[in-house]
């Protein structure tokens, strides 16, 4: 489930931390007014906890097993907000220490299970549970679908995160990323996920809610009473989102290939309509260093966002192999006496 | 040795979620200097009045006075606790909760990042203090990578280095082998001869017998001090003790020993005499 | 052969996961060339290492990029052993998941199999692509996490103005992974010591919800016992860290020089689109 390093490509690796980011600053703003000075421990616990559930090999009907996730369990027991960080600080202990999951794709893997799977079956759970008392069987019924309904859900935005790599980022027909289009990604994904590890994830929430109301009650009582989304919060959770298409349309774009360098200002008025008065006036002079000191040995199509890594990508070699020489000189200079470093 | 009071409680009670009692009504003084241990069974309420002297728990009802200051509201308070912590040190049971940080080093110097001193000093008290306790090679391991002695010192480690007056000590020998165990008794001897306060929570008749200036005996069912004494009065007590569930008749006490646990010494260790 | 039930199976994943954190945490203090430098320098070049991985797009520069890698990772002291297991596993498993592409992605046929099917020649580039690249990310990473310990690791990611909190969130998860490990690890023992008869399917989710109970209450209980440890220690809810001490001579050497190479690979790669 986690994906791992080299199949995805780097703008969506990078767009999905651009998506994370947000509700990992609000989720840990909301967690430490709720819990003041037992914020640190609190939130470190139930990470290890859940770090301890992924590596629990689930029974399964049918005689296999299966990992569960279990960040709708979390987000039933502990509230949306607390999941959200504790399952990301379980999935970057993965990723960091046991390799599970890559590391540039940590912003993807949290935000699809640490984010989408956690609300997502929260959503879930709140709404077939309604108003039924605590202790019905009603709420534990809809914690099982809830986690099943929340696996599936991380399972499709792999499968179309993944199916869209080659449509996206191929080369003369290769496909430079993960090769499986939609049509083979998304059902290679979510078929198993339907069938085997959907019902361990069901099974696990479902029992687990069972088991913290039978042992710790109060715990129940006190956060799935809290109103998760108050109304002012409701503008804030606006706010984001809005802030989130911001910040992926720009990605989104370099991503299908056309990138923002490449708009001329009369492209830009084909595409859009109309020409920003500022980015018209700024464009020469951002052209300009481009232009000046072009790079010959580029192929004659690349773009001016090629161009403009080529530079700072040049710049790098130039600042290392100037230390290098430095260094050099002056471990040559230096008269030789024994320094304690 | 001094009379100053350190700690002055009266009528202290406490119990979790306003149902199970852990301490009933309780008046004790402690006095400066002393080594007083809190002998009782498991479930008479020690490691709850450890956490109340500390400023962690707030008492349901009843006083608490340390240092002649009113600090009852300190678990609520953190300001007043802040004031307390500097002044008294506790030592976990479980030293897996007391060891926290990534390594040693990181554990030991969190105390006084936490008050604040300048970063040359921390790491001058942290090497002084892991030096003291002969653990200096222990510093940049991680907790899980200790034994359990070593993790035992390496929390005693945690209160040293902030230099507290009086320390707090719940079960300190549990789950020690015999050697850990003597090397621990032995320096919270030594702690006490150079006039540190040590409020001991234990069991244990021997470790009573070893550190022992001064004994209060809590009951398993009254929650609270049922005997108070010298130990060679208390340990040589029979009745109480088995009344206190702390000998069984037919397993029990044949008076205090006399320190016969063998010395332990090494290079570090010579360091604290200086 | 007895299919293994998921006690065993757990019981092999946790005593994984608990040699692979010690093996790592003893590659960590050896004296090999990464272990030598900053690890603020490490995250910054292999963190862009990792970045250049994913980037490149033909297949001589990605077998260069693996190549410094390795190298890397063998002037560090990791064993060659090691090494062949990190580079075999994921990739191998990458393998058999993109085998198939070998046939799905249309174009040019290569070789022609039975029942009609073919592999195309922009299969077979894809599949090379895709494990070249997942190799060179995945060393990259191993030669930044094998040769840090966790707790540089983290004083690193201060450095870079990550959240204190945030920090010392995942400083105590990991610290706390082991304890509860070690207890889930003697919950399945004392089960299996207790195991006489095959046991059944519902039985045996019986006792993982009991387990995964055992689990929670030990959390819950340990959170609140942490937060008394540390507010007996002076904590009052705004964390504190020592400052990192500055970077020596060779540190800035080793920064300098390694972005080079790696930027040096990525605009030889750009060239040759």
């Amino acid at each position: 489930m986690h994906i791992p390093d080299g199949y995805i490509s780097p703008a969506t690796a990078l767009a999905y931390y651009g998506a994370t980011l947000p509700f990992w600053y609000v989720s840990t703003q909301r967690l430490r007014s709720q819990l003041a000075g037992r914020t640190v421990p609190a939130l470190a616990l139930f990470s290890a906890f859940l770090f301890v559930v992924m590596m629990f090999n689930v029974p399964v009907p049918g005689g296999t097993t299966a990992h569960v996730v279990g960040s709708v369990l979390a987000a039933i027991v502990l509230g949306p907000w607390a999941a959200v960080v504790a399952t990301s600080v379980a999935l970057i202990v993965q990723a960091l220490f046991f390799g599970d999951g890559g590391i540039l794709a940590i912003g993807a893997n949290c935000f699809i299970l640490a984010v989408a799977m956690p609300l997502v079956g929260y959503g879930v759970f709140r709404l077939i549970a309604g108003r039924s008392p605590l202790e019905s069987r009603r709420r534990l019924l809809a914690a099982g679908l809830a986690g099943y309904v929340g696996i599936n859900v991380a399972a499709l935005l792999v499968g179309l995160t993944l199916g869209i790599q080659p449509l996206l980022w191929s080369e003369n027909g290769r496909a430079l990323y993960s090769p499986y289009g939609l049509d083979v990604a998304v059902p290679a994904m979510l078929i198993p996920h339907l069938t085997i590890a959907g019902a361990a994830e069901a099974i696990v929430t479902l029992t687990g809610l069972a088991l913290v109301r039978r042992l710790s009650p109060e715990l129940l009582g006190t956060t799935t009473s809290l109103p998760v989304v108050a109304p002012s919060s409701r503008r804030g959770l606006l706010i984001l989102l809005a802030a989130i298409i911001v910040l992926l349309t720009p990605l989104g774009l370099v991503a299908s290939g056309t990138a923002w360098g490449e708009w001329s200002a009369q492209e830009l008025e084909q595409r859009v309509g109309y020409v920003p008065s500022g980015l018209a006036r700024w464009e020469g002079w951002w052209q300009a260093p481009l232009s000046g000191y072009a790079l010959s040995w580029l192929p004659a199509d690349a773009s001016a966002v090629q161009q403009a890594l080529a530079y700072i990508l040049s710049a790098i070699v130039g600042i290392g192999l100037v230390s290098a020489v430095i260094f050099a000189l002056r471990l040559l200079v230096r008269p030789r006496t024994p320094t304690h470093s | 040795m001094n009379d100053t009071t350190v700690f002055e409680l009266s009528g202290v009670s406490y119990s979790y979620h306003n149902r199970i009692v852990a301490l009933r009504d309780v008046d004790l003084t402690i006095r400066a200097g002393e080594a007083l241990v809190i002998l009782g069974p498991n479930g008479s309420g020690k490691s709850t009045l450890l956490k109340i002297l500390d400023g962690l728990y707030r008492p349901t009802s009843g006083r608490l006075v340390a240092f002649g200051h009113d600090i009852t509201a300190a678990a609520d308070d953190p300001e007043l606790g802040y004031w307390l912590h500097q002044r008294v040190g506790l030592v976990f049971q479980e030293p897996d909760v007391q060891l926290f940080s990534p390594t040693v080093f990181d554990d030991v110097a969190f105390g006084p990042l936490q008050l604040g001193w300048p970063s040359e000093r921390i790491r001058q008290a942290v090497a002084t203090t892991l030096d003291e306790l002969g653990i200096t090679h222990l510093a940049d391991r991680a907790p899980f990578e200790l034994s359990g002695g070593e993790k035992k010192r390496v929390a005693l480690a945690t209160v040293l280095v902030m230099d507290p007056e009086v320390i707090l000590l719940d079960e300190p020998t549990a789950n020690l082998d015999p050697r850990s165990r003597a090397q621990l008794i032995e320096l919270l001897t030594e702690l006490h001869r150079r006039g540190r306060t040590l409020v001991i929570a234990t069991h244990e008749l021997d470790l009573a017998a070893a550190l022992a200036s001064r004994i209060v005996v809590f009951g398993e069912r009254e929650h609270r001090p049922i005997a108070e004494g010298p130990p060679d009065r208390i340990l040589t007590d029979q009745k109480l003790l088995i009344a206190a569930n702390l000998v069984h008749e037919h397993l029990h006490w044949h008076g205090p020993i006399v320190h016969s646990h063998l010395h332990w010494h090494d290079a570090e260790h010579q360091h604290e005499h200086s | 052969m007895p299919r293994r039930n998921f006690v065993e199976k757990t019981l092999l994943d946790l005593a994984g996961a608990i040699e692979h954190s010690v093996y790592a945490e003893e590659l960590a203090r050896r004296s090999g060339l990464l272990q030598r430098i900053d690890p603020r320098v490490k995250v910054v070049v292999l963190g862009f290492a990792i970045l250049v991985a994913a980037s490149l797009r033909s297949w001589p520069t990605q077998v260069a990029l693996l190549t410094l890698l390795v190298a890397l990772l063998v002037a560090s002291r990791i064993p060659p052993g090691a090494i062949a297991r990190l580079l075999f596993g994921l990739p191998l498993f990458t393998l058999v998941v993109a085998a198939p592409a070998l046939i799905l992605v249309p174009g040019p046929e290569l070789l022609r199999l039975p029942f009609g099917l073919s592999v195309t020649t922009t299969g077979a580039w894809s599949v090379l692509t895709l494990l070249l690249r997942v190799t060179a990310s995945l060393a990259a990473a191993s030669a930044l996490v094998l040769t840090t310990r966790w707790a540089d690791l983290l004083a690193a990611l201060r450095a870079f103005r990550v959240p204190l909190v945030f920090v010392l969130v995942l400083a105590m998860a990991y610290r706390y992974v082991f304890v509860l490990l070690e207890l889930l690890q003697d919950l399945l023992l004392a089960r299996r010591s207790r195991l006489l008869r095959r046991d059944e399917n519902t039985e045996q989710r019986r006792w993982l919800s009991s387990a995964l109970g055992v689990l929670f209450q030990r959390s819950l209980r340990t959170s609140e016992q942490v937060y008394l440890a540390m507010a007996a220690r002076g904590y009052r809810g705004e964390p504190r860290t020592l400052r990192n001490p500055s970077l020596a001579e060779t540190d800035w050497l080793a920064l300098s020089l390694g972005s080079a190479a790696f930027a040096a690979l990525w605009l030889v790669d750009l060239a040759r689109l």
